[in-house]
């Protein structure tokens, strides 16, 4: 197993920290396309799903390729509106620059393997935790 | 970290979008059908050693169909000829650029690489015959080996980017890759 040293996580973490508006935005847009279940209180198993796998995966292409398939599989009709095909390629260009990050990191592919993976769990928490934040507030607004 | 999950997350990966890129960048319709997709993904998983006969076979099929078809019908067997040959190449054939085969031939360890195999020669004694025999069967393994391993590998990365250049072809959308 790698184990990164503390100047590389500290350089993948400021870049998260950086960055960080951009996934914020991209966890508003997941609310508006996947929203939750109000009925039951319950997020989007869409959202779970995603950290799931990034926070689980041993490749990170496994994270591209998790967006990819939802989107090759999602079909839509007018009860059924866009919401993988709609924001999986902003999902993939964010990915794509964390990818390129980690090119810029370090010059062992297999140090770099382990940054991707390090950065998508930095991105993925950046992500879900807007993502949920709109939800708390959405409810809040319905209990007032 | 083992190699295969650096090839998985590397090199498989760009292989699959680069070859996929070119193949279906004009296209109007992807070539083949989601359901063809996810036989080769399934043969692949469950079958790795079938994968270039299945990808023949359903070649053959198409080139059939072609002979007697209309000239729509015929570009869009001409395209799937194009694919189902793309298959066959990425698993080895020996005139593509890359192929999973050939990947694993530039993995090969030190004893087994080509360049240390002496050729058959007249006049070598049976005992380097035999080494030489023993050195080629042990190659031959290594090889079948790291097929078996690569294969589900590499078509799980280009299987799902065939879903997602279809997703998008269908709906007129670039690729963000």
């Amino acid at each position: 197993m790698i184990v990164l040293n503390d100047q590389l996580i500290q350089e993948v973490n400021l870049y998260i920290e950086e960055n960080h508006q951009t996934f914020s935005e991209l966890g508003k847009r997941f609310f508006e396309k996947f929203s939750y279940d109000k009925s039951k209180n319950r997020v989007s198993a869409q959202i779970r799903n995603l950290e799931n796998i990034t926070c689980s995966a041993t490749r990170f292409t496994d994270i591209e390729d998790f967006v990819k398939n939802q989107m090759g599989k999602e079909r839509t009709d007018e009860r059924n509106p866009l919401k993988w095909k709609a924001l999986g390629g902003e999902v993939l260009q964010q990915l794509k620059q964390l990818r390129d990050k980690s090119q810029e990191l370090d010059a062992d592919p297999y140090i770099r393997m382990a940054l991707r993976l390090h950065l998508a769990r930095g991105w993925v928490r950046a992500v879900v935790g807007e993502y949920l934040y709109q939800v708390a507030r959405d409810q809040m607004r319905e209990n007032s | 970290m083992r190699l295969i999950d650096l090839l998985s997350d590397t090199v498989y990966r760009d292989q699959a979008v680069k070859e996929l890129h070119s193949l279906v960048q004009n296209a109007v319709k992807f070539p083949v059908e989601t359901s063809q997709i996810h036989g080769l993904r399934q043969i692949a998983r469950q079958q790795p050693a079938k994968v270039s006969e299945f990808a023949g076979h359903q070649k053959e099929r198409a080139e059939r169909k072609c002979e007697i078809a209309s000239e729509t019908a015929k570009l869009k067997l001409e395209a799937e000829i194009d694919f189902w040959t793309l298959v066959l190449n990425l698993c080895g054939a020996q005139t593509s650029d890359w192929s999973v085969l050939k990947e694993g031939h530039a993995h090969l360890p030190e004893e087994l690489r080509e360049e240390n195999i002496p050729a058959r020669q007249s006049g070598m004694t049976q005992e380097e015959q035999r080494h030489r025999n023993e050195l080629r069967k042990r190659q031959r393994e290594w090889l079948n080996q790291w097929t078996t391993e690569h294969i589900p590998v590499f078509f799980q990365r280009f299987c799902t980017q065939c879903l997602y250049r279809k997703s998008l072809i269908e709906m007129h959308q670039p690729s963000k890759e």
